[in-house]
């Protein structure tokens, strides 16, 4: 009896000591993308099509414990591959004491392993955490269409995003965050890769072709890294020289300033500006709601343009269960809140005005071009900045073009 | 033995095997990389990125033309054509984008009266120099000029278009009223005031169509593709396309798409479009294809 008692003491203990096995960390493929370009392009990739493109981006990319960038010119003034360690793995630290983990330990639970935005967290967070595999981010210095530079994706993680789930990084030390943003271009830069691959194999490839030549793995290879890789890496390494000039700010004294608010007024009611629009006869937000943004767009465009109910209801079952958050319109900026999710500093209004919101519909304003008879010049600019920012302490019963809108008179 | 000491032996056997079972985690074998293979991949490319880089895209021409060639077809639709769907014009635009009440109908499936299939885009997708005898002087790339791209009481003039690189798209707005112009996957998301114009100059060639919208009026839509030489069309309201002064004698692959429509199957030379493409290489008197599409397809 004793001995008995002994043997399964040892065993479970034995069971426990062993335990549960810490899962790997792989970083899966995008196979809502997958899904929708086979629909685009009347294909099926094979499951030997799709293991190549999780090979070549092993290859290029590592593993989300054992991160690896290949040795590159445009890759290497991109991402510091020696700074991917410490943001890497699982979370604790090395021998000296220094972090390691820092995404799993900071950023994975909204922001998923692979950086699709879809951690455990994500269902219930409004908005949703960025998904990063399109290299596409809002809050930046740079044309729509440029990737951001560094310095503005260190910006969000210093600063956080006002009015949403993600918070302000501040008081982890510079190394830390310097090494979360390198993580960050990484998953981003891994993700439009997968994409490349991905459209490369539905788009160029026969039936059942493979992306990887046995026989020659250095030409495949090669074509990973010198070609789609470099694709990539090149935008972001071209994002330090597109960022968009703000011409100052004109000084004003306080009558100017209000003549500067009164003329923004206008604009922004004008069909020149338009902002009236989507933001609503009240600045509420209430405008055009009924619009979704890019990243909904990616993987949901077809049942948002579904007009019969139980075909659209049926698509997004099938959406859900294939792994996609609950799409929901993008709701345009209630500009009388005074939170301003990209920064409040007047540099930042003016360039979400000048060059729009990248993945939202929110569109870069007209310009003045040489020649033309309309557009905004730059002090038009600063004067929508100056009326946007006098909005929170204006009384609603002032608003309108031509007079008091109230909301009530709206509904 | 004891009769407690088998009772005891058993759940020293099943506890373990309960938890080792519970720990097990779902991982999906099709999206897993090849490990090994991923290595070998990795230490086959080197070291030396620079190298590699010159593709032998193009030069691997093995025939050359025997000269030009047209190809030209018609598409229509077998069976009775869906009806239009009629489009939801919301905000405060209204008078403008539907005066009256007006209904505004969607352009992505446009059927002529004796069936032709509007908005068929055909492209041709072979790497071609882009000099003769391969490309024809008419379809050269890097040649200017603009294309009118307009909007009119919140509809898209063009439906569906082609532009060759160099070519520069006027993006006009003939309504009272401020619209904003989104090209997806491009820089352009832009702001066109009340009967004023932007432009566009994309400088590289796309695989593909892109969707253009109006965030403002989202259900303003229409697709359009750039192309670096001009061997592209889209069919007209009798379904009817040409793509003149094609390289004859020379494999060439054509895309065939439609918005909605899937067009597999269309027979082009004797051989059936597969995943919206065909290989063919066109004879000097050139090709014309007869695409009847099976209403029946249509949902």
């Amino acid at each position: 009896m004793r001995f008995q008692w002994i043997a399964m003491i040892v065993a479970v203990a034995a069971c426990g000591l062993v335990g549960c096995d810490v899962p790997i960390a792989h970083f899966g493929i995008d196979s809502l993308y997958v899904d929708k370009i086979e629909g685009l392009e009347s294909v099926e990739l094979s499951a030997q099509q799709q293991e190549d493109v999780a090979t070549i981006l092993t290859a290029l990319f590592g593993t989300p414990d054992e991160p690896y960038i290949p040795d590159g010119e445009e890759i290497s003034e991109v991402v510091d591959p020696k700074m991917l360690a410490m943001a890497a793995g699982v979370i604790g630290s090395d021998e000296l004491g220094r972090a390691r983990g820092l995404y799993r330990e900071h950023c994975v639970h909204c922001h998923g392993i692979n950086g699709d935005g879809k951690g455990p967290t994500a269902p219930f967070l409004n908005p949703y955490p960025r998904d990063y595999r399109r290299g596409v981010f809002k809050f930046k210095s740079t044309p729509r269409g440029s990737r951001p530079t560094h310095d503005d994706l260190k910006r969000t993680l210093v600063n956080g995003v006002p009015g949403t789930s993600m918070p302000s990084f501040k008081l982890l030390p510079d190394s830390q965050i310097e090494s979360l943003v390198n993580y960050v271009k990484y998953l981003s830069i891994r993700g439009e890769v997968e994409r490349l691959l991905i459209e490369e194999t539905a788009i160029e490839l026969d039936d059942g072709e493979r992306l990887i030549d046995e026989s020659n793995l250095a030409e495949s290879g090669e074509w990973a890294r010198d070609e789609i890789l470099s694709s990539v890496a090149e935008k972001w390494g071209g994002a330090d020289s597109e960022v968009t000039a703000v011409p100052a700010r004109p000084s004003y004294d306080n009558e100017q300033l209000l003549a500067s608010i009164h003329r923004g007024k206008q604009l922004f009611y004008g069909a020149v500006a338009n902002c009236v629009k989507c933001h609503g006869d009240s600045q509420l937000g209430d405008g055009q709601v009924d619009d979704y943004d890019d990243w909904v767009k990616d993987y949901a465009d077809k049942w948002i343009s579904q007009t019969d109910e139980t075909t659209k209801q049926q698509m997004l079952d099938q959406l859900l269960a294939a792994g996609a958050l609950r799409p929901r319109n993008i709701i345009p900026r209630d500009l009388r809140a005074g939170v301003y999710r990209g920064g409040r500093r007047p540099v930042d209004l003016y360039w979400r005005m000048h060059d729009g919101i990248d993945g939202t519909p929110m569109p870069a304003a007209m310009m003045l071009q040489p020649g033309a008879t309309s557009g905004l010049t730059p002090d038009d600019l600063w004067d929508l900045v100056n009326y946007v920012q006098s909005l929170p302490y204006e009384s609603m019963s002032t608003t309108g073009p031509d007079g008091p809108v109230y909301q009530r008179s709206r509904m | 033995m004891h009769k407690f000491g088998l009772r005891f032996t058993v759940w020293a056997a099943i506890v373990p095997t309960v938890l080792l079972v519970g720990c097990s985690e779902s991982y999906n074998p099709a999206s897993a990389p090849n490990m090994k293979l991923s290595l070998e991949l990795r230490r086959a490319m080197g070291g030396d990125s620079s190298a590699g880089g010159a593709s032998d895209s193009g030069a691997a021409q093995v025939r050359e033309p025997v000269g030009w060639a047209t190809l030209k077809g018609r598409f229509v639709l077998d069976g009775t054509a869906p009806e239009p769907t009629r489009l939801t014009i919301s905000g405060s635009d209204a008078s403008i984008c539907a005066p009256g009440g007006k209904p505004v109908f969607s352009d992505a499936l446009v059927v002529g009266s004796d069936g032709g299939i509007k908005g068929v885009l055909v492209y041709c997708t072979a790497d071609l120099p882009p000099d003769e005898p391969f490309t024809h002087s008419s379809a050269r790339p890097g040649q200017g000029g603009e294309v009118e791209f307009d909007q009119k009481a919140c509809v898209f003039l063009s439906h569906v278009f082609g532009m060759q690189t160099g070519q520069t798209m006027r993006i006009l707005n003939s309504d009272p009223i401020g619209h904003n112009t989104k090209i997806d996957e491009t820089p352009i998301n832009q702001i066109v005031g009340a009967g004023s114009s932007i432009t566009y100059t994309p400088n590289e060639q796309w695989k593909k169509p892109k969707k253009v919208s109006c965030s403002i009026h989202p259900w303003m839509e229409a697709y359009m593709i750039v192309r670096e030489n001009g061997y592209f069309a889209v069919t007209d309201e009798n379904g009817n396309f040409e793509i003149p002064n094609l390289p004859a004698g020379i494999d060439l692959e054509f895309r065939f798409w439609h918005e909605t429509v899937s067009l597999d199957g269309v027979d082009v030379g004797g051989k059936p479009v597969k995943k919206g493409r065909v290989e063919v290489t066109l004879p000097p008197e050139g090709m014309t294809i007869n695409g009847v599409l099976n209403g029946s397809a249509l949902e």
